[in-house]
């Protein structure tokens, strides 16, 4: 593992790759498609009975749009990143000048790169119409906040994504099985509910997390926030560490 | 008695199909009764998926998945077929005329196998793509 040639592959994946049109692509529409729910926040919420008495309401509808749209928009990003470089053979040129875990840590790193850098947007855009649209105060901490919270949401994701991607024969395959992972974690939230399965998912760590947003933060207990945040950085290792394992193991 | 090679091949896949489909299904079913003998069903019916399909996946030569869905699928039937026979409860839902009910157990049973199946089928993927020799 080397830190420059992690850069070097993760910089080459994002600007001059065979896949970097569509990765800023997706991450321009997870961009665009948050900035239309800031702009009708005020609407959204309005639907919710329960939400009415909040202030801000862009972080907390902006916070449900990473929720819910976040793991099906890296689902369309990674689901082949990998696959698809062994399905053509072009990870063989990569493979003889770079060590294998240096190749799939840039990889993420292009992928999380990307994500975070569109979170940030998102959140910049969601201060800028608290500001001078809603007229409330700038509120600095939550802003960092929800950036490192939605970023590393969306790593256990794209860490998971990467780990089939790189397990998978093909492309189709890739696809399907990604499905299949994101269909077994809603299951085992839903399912979980008073059961561990629950504590297997991103998902319940994100939704713990949804506090800080709904409300005034003295009110959140920030003890449960370093917990959801180590077990999410957790999650992120355990993939990571499985897919370094199954890309040594593979014939390329 | 006198095969011929194809023969001797066809007969070695349909041995390979047998004992893997027989050795997940003995230990899908040693799992799940164990698993309800101490009320952990849900529990149960999850590892025995994980394993079935874990098992399968190290033996088989070829389509892990398509052995593992079987596998599951077969010790699951297996299972609620022991259940509505001998559970005193199942009179509850079998015992009255409300078809209903009985739809609605149906359902919740069938939801349940095919979250198992899924979540065997994809045991036996990850198992069997991180295997060295295939």
């Amino acid at each position: 593992m080397n830190l420059q040639k992690i850069i070097v592959v993760a910089e080459d994946e994002m600007f001059n790759g065979s896949k970097s049109k569509y990765l800023l692509t997706v991450g321009g529409i997870f961009i665009f498609l948050s900035w239309m729910m800031i702009h009708y926040s005020n609407s959204i919420i309005s639907l919710l009975p329960f939400m009415n008495n909040i202030n801000a309401p862009h972080y907390l509808i902006l916070y449900i749009v990473v929720l819910i749209l976040g793991p099906l928009m890296t689902l369309i990003a990674s689901y082949d990143f990998i696959c698809n470089e062994i399905q053509t053979g072009s990870i063989r040129y990569i493979i003889s000048k770079i060590d294998r875990t240096s190749f799939i840590l840039g990889k993420f790193l292009a992928l999380s790169s990307v994500f975070t850098v569109a979170v940030f947007i998102v959140a910049v855009i969601g201060s800028l119409y608290n500001l001078f649209i809603f007229n409330n105060a700038f509120e600095l901490g939550k802003l960092i906040l929800f950036v490192v919270i939605s970023s590393l949401y969306l790593n256990c994701f794209i860490s998971g994504f990467l780990f089939i991607s790189t397990l998978s024969p093909e492309n189709k395959t890739a696809l399907i099985m990604s499905g299949v992972f994101l269909g077994i974690l809603i299951f085992a939230l839903f399912k979980g509910n008073d059961n561990f399965l629950k504590y297997l998912t991103p998902y319940f760590y994100g939704i713990s997390n949804i506090g800080l947003f709904s409300g005034s933060t003295h009110k959140f207990e920030f003890i449960e926030l370093f917990k959801n945040i180590f077990f999410m950085i957790i999650y992120n290792s355990v993939f990571l560490s499985l897919t370094s394992i199954a890309i040594k193991r593979r014939d390329l | 008695m006198f095969l011929g090679f194809s023969e001797k091949i066809n007969l070695g896949v349909i041995m390979n199909t047998k004992k893997l489909l027989s050795i997940g299904i003995v230990t899908g079913l040693i799992i799940v009764i164990t698993f309800n003998y101490f009320d952990l069903e849900w529990y149960g019916g999850i590892i025995a998926a994980i394993i079935v399909g874990a098992i399968v996946a190290r033996q088989a030569d070829n389509s892990p998945i398509k052995y593992t869905i079987i596998s599951v699928l077969a010790y699951n039937m297996i299972r609620w077929t022991i259940t509505a026979f001998f559970d005193q409860d199942m009179k509850m839902i079998f015992g009255y005329e409300n078809k209903a009910i009985l739809g609605l157990f149906v359902g919740a049973v069938i939801i349940e196998i095919i979250f198992f199946l899924i979540i065997g089928a994809f045991s036996a993927f990850v198992v069997y793509n991180l295997r060295k020799e295939k």
